[in-house]
């Protein structure tokens, strides 16, 4: 696609705009499948795709361009009555909605390749135009005055036409549906114009009736000495052609039935503003208005004060901003001590005296401007709703059970859950494979489910509410479950685990072992859940934001799938615990308990040291093992102390000096240099100036729990 | 001040710190900041020269012991020890030497590279020699010297590869 000639901030906004417009689309087409009914969400559609049609036309995108139109003019017909909402009109629009997001990208990456919409436009109008159906010209469609808005040049020409006295007209055709000479047509109707006046301009354009662009409507704007009458008599002389409208143009003004609604002065031509309706001129000029009612045109003129109001910057510009703020205030400290100083050496000397004034108002200003940032920080962790996560879901389920011949009904709850944004920038893959696998493995055809006697559609429901601090996400299906003995079959046979460990496992922790490298229980690698992406990548992200998965599961019943998660990743309660003479952190969310850890506890089972007592025998992780505090500082902990953690399905041990308070912790990254540790997520700085470590439970449990499965399977390791 | 204003475009600037009693340099540019010596956090798992994190005015700021690097004999942290704060792509490192000492211009024909000048220690880290007075310095390729990979092991796979 052509970019050049177009200035790259001016590219920049188009393409966040049509991001945002292009989300919108996705989520409401999918809602407007299963609310017909409701206007509000059509309206919104409606709006999202005349929006892009409107920048892309007029930064020259004519693909984009000509598809929104397409998909505008259906919906029109759908906002107005004349098209029910149906699944081949669904099909139509996200197909179209796939093409600008390919269009979008293409144009993200400077790709110059083109992309035939021609289908995807001719697919739109079928579904907008039944066989059959009577030809009418669609009045509410009023889009060549978008196009008349977008080009200063136009709105030129036919004011300085109307200056002279001549007529401008806005005509209207209807061309028989069907009919395989649509393009020949327009031109025929533009070529029986020329010589009655001057063409300015047309939808479909010039260019897009020689690339046979068309649809069964056109528009056009001409000036002409001529009268309205005469030039519909000479359209009308064209064949396929089935009904003419022309009436005159008023600029930015209302055409059609919508004029019916206003004052009766309002339609003629070409009056001067005169009071009562000057006001009407003046917001009509405002919003560039284009074929809408009086309120629609103020609310889109709101609208658009609304996104000017917001600006959007790049989270490493602001970081950099953020910390030169925060050497200034270190520096003002300083400037305002030195100042002070000099006061005191040099009492009466205006110089020192202008020097202490002149710093204590940037001392004033400094602080102003890092209270500003502070407040920028705070919004930089933004809390989102979850729901902005859960709806592109229903499009995946829609195509994903579509492809595979299965009846879902998917519902989503709690999606007004706020979440910290980063979080469910993290959670969108696993939740993806989640539901993939929900739709892949969980739920079975309408026959197997019908056989079994449950109701051939299956039911997926997603849902999200807060518990104690944390975001609960449960990802349910009413499918037929996950079988115990199949997953120990398929660890024993990718050799995840031995025979012997698999007969050991409970089902519980046999059904865990899906989260284990390596494991995929269907056979074969299917389109749906197939990416090589398995059950352990999922375990991983979740434990990256300090989350946990669960699984429950009954054969023939269903899968409930369990994710907790903490509300925001900047900050979370954590335990503070000695180990070594080191303070480390551990996030409380994966704390269970805490307590003395008595030697009598303490036993030994083949070199692996165990927690014995009431609640079960607990693997043990000495923390200055792992840290090696103990060597190098010479310092003997007694590690009297033990924290029950758990990331996986079984808790584990850990042995510690002494436990600390509970806090809130701000977590700060290690940063590239020092890079991936195994074991610690991060650091943290403490009130008092101090860095503790923060302990990533997950993966020190994982080699915990291997050293302790290599200690019960020697013979395994021998091998 | 006073020496800036009579540099030259040749000239260099650089902060001379001394380290188990031989003389560094490094260039004055990627010297952010110098601060006396503090607690420091280790960090399991780390790699062996990597001494901890500190909190550098609310960040958290790597480490770094020289002597281990340079395998030089690590001397017990005295009042004189400081940490220099340099900066390497785009990220502050900490160096912990035993003493900061001055910072000199030196014109460029005292300062001699090539391998023969430089004899001591690990000498991938180390740039060129200079030479003030009667004094030597050894100028530290902080890049290098710095470096996550530990070069010393790549001569030797090159070594091996011949």
């Amino acid at each position: 696609m052509d970019t050049a000639g177009i200035d790259a901030d001016e590219l920049k906004v188009f393409l966040q705009e049509a991001d945002e417009q292009i989300q919108l689309l996705d989520e409401d087409i999918i809602r407007m499948e299963r609310e017909p009914d409701d206007t509000e969400i059509l309206q919104e559609i409606f709006r999202a795709a005349h929006t892009l049609k409107g920048s892309s036309s007029m930064l020259g995108f004519q693909q984009m361009a000509g598809l929104t139109h397409a998909m505008e003019d259906t919906l029109d017909k759908v906002r107005s009555g004349n098209l029910a909402v149906s699944s081949a009109l669904v099909d139509a629009l996200l197909q179209g909605l796939d093409a600008l997001k390919v269009l979008k990208e293409n144009l993200a990456s400077g790709d110059e390749s083109e992309l035939d919409i021609a289908p995807l436009v001719a697919a739109l109008h079928a579904v907008a135009e039944p066989d059959g159906e009577a030809a009418s010209v669609d009045i509410a469609t009023s889009s060549i005055q978008a196009v008349v808005a977008a080009d200063p040049a136009v709105t030129e020409r036919l004011e300085a036409a109307i200056a002279k006295g001549l007529n401008a007209y806005i005509v209207r055709l209807a061309i028989a549906p069907g009919t395989d000479w649509a393009a020949v047509r327009c031109m025929q109707a533009v070529n029986e114009l020329a010589p009655l006046g001057e063409v300015l301009c047309s939808v479909p354009s010039q260019e897009e009736i020689e690339q046979e662009k068309v649809g069964s409507q056109m528009e056009l704007v001409m000036v002409t000495g001529e009268a309205g009458d005469t030039i519909r008599a000479a359209v009308s002389s064209v064949e396929d052609i089935k009904a003419v409208e022309v009436e005159p143009w008023r600029a930015g003004g209302e055409a059609g039935s919508a004029v019916a609604s206003l004052p009766a002065d309002e339609r003629t031509a070409d009056e001067g503003p005169s009071g009562e309706d000057a006001e009407q001129r003046v917001i009509d000029l405002g919003s560039g208005a284009c074929g809408k009612t009086q309120r629609e045109q103020l609310e889109m003129a709101a609208h658009k004060i609304e996104t000017q109001q917001t600006i959007r910057i790049d989270i490493d510009r602001l970081d950099a901003l953020m910390n030169m703020v925060g050497e200034l205030v270190i520096d003002r400290t300083r400037v305002v001590q030195i100042s002070k100083a000099l006061q005191a050496r040099y009492r009466d000397d205006d110089m020192v005296d202008a020097l202490a004034g002149t710093s204590d108002h940037i001392a004033k200003i400094v602080g102003e401007l890092n209270d500003g940032m502070m407040q920028v920080r705070m919004l930089q962790v933004r809390m989102l709703p979850i729901g902005t996560l859960f709806n592109k879901f229903p499009r995946l389920v829609r195509d994903l059970s579509h492809n595979s011949g299965k009846e879902v009904e998917f519902v989503t709850e709690g999606g007004d859950t706020e979440i910290d944004r980063s979080v469910i920038e993290k959670i969108k893959d696993p939740l993806v494979h989640l539901l993939r696998n929900a739709l892949d493995h969980g739920v079975e055809s309408p026959e197997t489910r019908k056989a079994a006697g449950k109701p051939a559609q299956a039911l997926v429901r997603l849902s999200a509410h807060h518990e104690q601090g944390n975001i609960i996400i449960t990802l349910e299906d009413d499918g037929k479950g996950i079988d115990p003995t199949v997953i120990r079959q398929a660890a024993v046979k990718k050799g995840v685990v031995t025979t012997e460990v698999a007969d050991r496992l409970s089902d519980a922790e046999a059904i865990d072992l899906i989260f284990e490298a390596g494991m995929s229980t269907k056979e074969e690698v299917t389109e749906v859940s197939g990416r090589g992406v398995g059950m352990d990548v999922v375990r991983r992200s979740i434990a990256e934001v300090n989350g946990l998965v669960k699984i429950d599961t009954k054969v023939g019943v269903g899968t409930t799938f369990t994710l907790q998660l903490p509300l925001t990743l900047a900050t979370f309660r954590g335990l503070l615990v000695e180990s070594g003479g080191a303070v480390f952190a551990i996030p409380l969310s994966y704390v269970q308990e805490t307590g003395r850890l008595e030697s009598s506890f303490i036993e030994t089972i083949i070199d692996a040291e165990v927690v014995n007592r009431e609640g079960g025998v607990l693997p043990l992780l000495r923390l200055s093992a792992f840290s090696q505090m103990e060597s190098e500082n010479g310092r003997h902990g007694r590690e009297d102390f033990m924290v029950i953690v758990q990331a996986g399905d079984k808790p584990v041990a850990v042995a510690v000096d002494a436990l600390r308070a509970q806090q809130e912790i701000v977590v700060k990254t290690l940063g590239a240099y020092i890079g991936q540790t195994e074991g610690i997520a991060g650091a943290s700085i403490l009130g008092d100036g101090q860095v503790v470590l923060i302990l990533d439970v997950a993966s020190l449990l994982k080699a915990a729990m291997q050293g302790s499965r290599s200690a019960q399977e020697p013979e395994r390791r021998a091998s | 001040m006073a020496a800036s204003e009579g540099a030259t475009k040749t000239d260099r600037q650089l902060v001379v710190f001394s380290l188990a009693s031989a003389a560094y340099g490094v260039d004055i540019g990627s010297v952010r900041e110098i601060i006396r010596m503090q607690e420091i956090t280790r960090v399991p798992n780390a790699p062996e020269f990597i001494e901890g994190v500190i909190n550098l005015r609310g960040k958290i700021c790597p480490v770094v012991d020289l002597r281990k690097r340079f395998e030089v004999e690590a001397n017990e942290a005295t009042d004189e020890s400081r940490i220099v704060v340099v900066e390497i792509d785009d990220e502050d490192v900490g160096v912990i030497v035993d003493a900061v000492d001055e910072a000199v211009t030196i014109s460029e024909g005292s300062i001699h590279s090539g391998s023969s000048a430089i004899t001591m220690g690990k000498s991938d880290f180390l740039e060129a020699v200079a030479e003030i007075g009667d004094r030597l310095i050894l100028l530290v390729a902080l890049n290098m010297a710095l470096s996550m990979e530990d070069s010393g092991a790549s001569a030797e796979a090159e070594a091996a590869a011949a």
